[in-house]
Formats: structure tokens, C-alpha cells, sequence
């Protein structure tokens, strides 16, 4: 398996395992539920709500920039699950599909208010940024810091919904860019697109305020 | 930055943003469930129903309409006294018939309800009040799990007892009791699906029997099947017949929580 690593002008981005290798699900664990749930039993969607409405709302909130709303979207998407729980196929993993929901009604409300917050210029953008390219600081101290924190989160307002759903899917969430590919319901270049472009847009937001010019190259995600 | 750091990043921020302890999705959910549609589209079950109450109050309601009508006016009902348990009996099929009351379901005439014991809607006597209009003392437990609270008391017939204990907003744990010989209004409760395994359970110096299921009531009448999602034990002591019958995730309450229960009642 060849490890792939992406640069973006000197930004380590992310790097992968696999890009096409499918996050394991717990098929088993949500069955219960699931069966109950078609049976018309309500307790059924009081487990998977338990279960999944955390990372439902953090998904549309990624995507919204606004928690109110993720949690509007979240009650929709189980809503909206309860109604087609009919038509899932409880042979294959209930969190992507359900996920689907949330991230396409997310994306439909987000274009709805044409809302993509305008790239601010991160007063911690200089600090995050410098991280971004020195991999040395381990991420354990960093991930708790709020400046880091806020710049990300500036950073990511500054893209849009699609690029902000690529960012989810991808880094949030794991999937695979195959898996992004039923999940955006795009072509694969569509996709890579999308990828290539939240990256970079990313780290121009995290590197505004910085003096540092990138020197360095690119190397495709493949 | 690597992809597991940016995932440890949104991770935090999201976490930070919307602290997952905060989020409690199910009461708005559950208030915006059509009370309609999952009975439309999916047929009448005696466990399911849209919200809580009346979906305790549905269940209860309709084993003790099935058990009456069934029992009384159907051949079944008497084929079914073979394969007695102590406390259950079981059916030869698991699919029974198509019932008249399924056919001409009792719809109560707009804007008037007739209060219904067996409904945790209609329980709202403290049970000092419910000793106070029997004349004796109401067995009670006197442990009961934390994640269960006490959500009223109901007198019916007037024997018949029925304590209610609510879990969260959508399920619960209903106490029946009276004295034995019971009545047959509810005979269906008694009666469980061929295959349906009955345990016994040990209940201080007696015995209780406790099985997992729910007559599904179909189109084609009601189906016996086996249902984690609602218990039932069943016992007597000291001239009373008793029933705990718990409806909700079966991770909230165990056989042996149902046993302990049944021990602690005094």
C-alpha cells in the first residue's frame, strides 16, 4: 500500500493510509435498532438519535458555521431517516447513509442562504500557519489550543459549502474518496477538484498574516 | 500537518463548539413525529407508537382489548389453555386470526376521552390516594433503578393496581397488581407465541416467569414475536398476582434488574 502524501506549496495538508481504502463500520451494533426502527417501533430512533446526533450536528456544523442550524439539520436528517428507513438495506452501515442526509440537507441549506463567510484574516493565522509547515509540535498540545482552534474555524468559514462538505467528508468523517463520491453524488475529478481547491484555500487562510512564502512543491493525492 | 492531526483539530473544534454533552436531539425529535404516519404506513403494533405515552398507553390499552376479545370470543381463545405455564400460556400458532375489534376498531368520538386505568396518561394518583380508595395497602417496590421515575398511579375495576414508572419521555415500566384469582379482562397478557422462551425467575421464596415479546398486531391479525423491547414477569405472592411489564431499550433494564424489582416490593 503506497502511503500518499499531499503538499500544497509547502503544507503537509493531510496525509493518507489509502485514499480509496473504506472506513470499518459497526454494522452490527445499530441493527437492533434499525429492525426495531422498521417495525415502527420509536425506541428504535431514540437509540440511533443516542448514538448518532453528536456527530450529526458536528458535521452540519462544519458545513453551517452555525450550531442552531446544524441542530435544525440534524432533527431533520433523523426525521428524514425515519421516513425512508424503509428503502435502507440493513446489510450495509447505517452512519454513512444517514450521514448522506445530513451533509446533502447541510449543503442544500447552506447554498439556500448563499451563505460562505468571507475569508477573515485570522490574528492567529501566523501561529497556525507556522505549525501547518513544522511538523514538529505534536498535535496533542496543540489541538487544545483556541487559537488554533479559531483559525481553523476562520479558515474554514472561508470556503464554500461544497469545499467545506470535501473537508468534512474527507478529514472529518474519513471517508474515502470513493465513499465521497456517493456521498457528493459527483464524479471523482469533481471531487478531487473540490478537494484540491478546500486545500488550498485552507491554507491561504491559515497562512494570512504570515511572511512565509511557500516554497515548496506540489504532489498530487494519488 | 497530517490528516489524523486535522482530524484531532475538527475533532476539538467541533467538540468545542457544540460540546457533545449538550446536545439532546430527541425531545424536539419526538415532538415533530407524526402521531399518524407510523401507524399508517406500518400497521398497529402494541409496543410502537409515536411518542410514549401513547405508545404505553396504546400497549397496555390494546393487550387488554386483544386479551378480552380474543380470549373470550374466539375458539382460540380456548385452544390456548393448552400448554399451560404457571403464569403464561402458550398459543399453538404464532399467528392468530384476523380479531373483530381489529376490523371495527373503537374510535372515540371527537373531542371527549373516557380516562383509561391502564394508560400512563390517566395514572395521576399518588399511591397514598390509591390506598386511601381501595382500603389497604398497595404493594409497591421499594427499589427501583435510577433511570426510572415514578410518573403516577391508576385504580381499575377496583382491583386492579397499575403503578407507572416513566424512562426518559419514550418508555416505561408499568407495577400491576391484584388479587388472585385475577380477572380475565386481560388474558392475552398471558399468552405468549409457541416459541416464545419463557424463563423462570427467582423471586425470593417463589417463582416468577419472565418472557420477551409482543403480539403484533397485523392485517392479518395479531403475530407473536419475540421483542427485547418488552418484558414481562410475572408472579404471585401473599394472594396477589403481580406484573411488571417494562417497554424501552433492553440495555436499560435487565431480567435480573425486573427480578430485583420484584424482590424489593413490599
Amino acid at each position: 500500500m503506497n502511503r500518499t502524501k499531499l503538499l500544497v506549496e509547502g503544507i503537509d495538508v493531510m496525509t493518507q493510509s489509502d485514499p480509496s481504502e473504506p472506513v470499518l463500520y459497526d454494522l452490527a451494533s445499530d441493527r437492533p435498532a434499525i429492525t426495531r426502527l422498521k417495525q415502527g417501533n420509536i425506541a428504535g430512533l431514540a437509540t440511533l438519535v443516542n448514538k448518532y446526533q453528536a456527530i450529526a450536528v458536528h458535521t452540519a456544523l462544519l458545513i453551517l458555521h452555525d450550531r442552531n442550524q446544524a441542530e435544525d439539520i440534524a432533527q431533520d436528517a433523523f426525521l428524514q431517516a425515519y421516513r425512508k428507513i424503509d428503502r435502507f438495506d440493513d446489510r450495509r452501515p447505517f452512519q454513512p447513509w444517514f450521514l448522506r442526509i445530513v451533509i446533502n440537507a447541510a449543503l442544500k441549506s447552506a447554498y439556500r442562504q448563499k451563505r460562505s463567510l468571507p475569508l477573515e484574516e485570522p490574528e492567529e493565522g501566523h501561529f497556525a500557519a507556522e505549525w501547518l509547515i513544522d511538523p514538529g509540535p505534536g498535535p496533542e498540545t496543540l489541538v487544545e489550543s483556541a487559537e488554533l482552534r479559531e483559525s481553523v474555524w476562520k479558515a474554514i468559514g472561508g470556503l464554500t459549502p461544497d469545499q467545506r462538505a470535501t473537508v468534512v467528508l474527507r478529514y472529518f468523517l474519513d471517508h474515502s474518496e470513493r465513499e465521497m463520491i456517493q456521498d457528493l453524488n459527483r464524479p471523482l475529478t469533481t471531487i478531487k477538484w473540490w478537494l484540491y481547491a478546500a486545500r488550498q484555500r485552507l491554507r491561504n487562510g491559515l497562512l494570512q498574516g504570515s511572511t512565509k512564502e511557500s516554497e515548496h512543491q506540489e504532489i498530487d493525492d494519488e | 500537518m497530517n490528516k489524523r492531526q486535522m482530524q484531532s483539530i475538527l475533532k476539538d473544534l467541533t467538540e468545542h463548539k457544540a460540546p457533545k454533552a449538550e446536545i439532546n436531539l430527541w425531545p424536539a425529535i419526538e415532538s415533530r413525529l407524526p402521531t399518524s404516519e407510523m401507524s399508517h404506513s406500518k400497521g398497529t403494533m402494541m409496543e410502537t407508537r409515536n411518542k410514549l405515552v401513547p405508545r404505553l398507553v396504546t400497549a397496555i390499552a390494546v393487550i387488554v382489548i386483544l386479551g378480552g376479545v380474543l380470549v373470550v370470543t374466539t375458539p382460540q381463545g380456548q385452544a390456548m389453555a393448552q400448554s399451560l405455564l404457571q403464569f403464561f400460556t402458550r398459543t399453538e400458532s404464532n399467528e392468530l386470526p384476523l380479531q373483530s375489534f381489529q376490523l371495527t376498531p373503537h374510535l372515540p368520538a371527537a373531542g371527549t376521552r373516557t380516562p383509561n386505568p391502564a394508560s400512563i396518561i390517566d395514572a395521576k394518583l399518588e399511591i397514598t390516594e390509591v390506598e386511601l380508595q381501595v382500603g389497604y395497602d398497595v404493594f409497591e417496590p421499594s427499589w427501583i433503578p435510577s433511570n426510572l421515575t415514578f410518573a403516577g398511579a391508576s385504580i381499575e375495576d377496583p382491583k386492579i393496581i397499575r403503578i407507572f414508572y416513566r424512562y426518559m419521555d419514550t418508555n416505561g415500566l408499568v407495577f400491576r397488581q391484584e388479587p388472585v384469582p385475577g380477572s380475565e379482562d386481560c388474558e392475552l397478557c398471558n399468552m405468549v407465541g409457541p416459541d416464545a422462551p419463557v424463563e423462570e425467575v427467582a423471586i425470593g421464596n417463589t417463582t416468577g416467569e419472565y418472557v420477551e415479546g409482543v403480539w403484533k398486531l397485523t392485517e392479518q391479525g395479531p403475530v407473536w414475536e419475540s421483542d427485547p423491547y418488552l418484558k414481562t414477569l410475572r408472579w404471585q405472592m401473599d394472594g396477589m398476582a403481580f406484573e411488571l411489564l417494562y417497554m424501552g431499550p433492553p440495555d436499560t433494564l435487565s431480567m435480573e434488574d425486573m427480578a430485583t424489582i420484584a424482590e424489593s416490593i413490599k
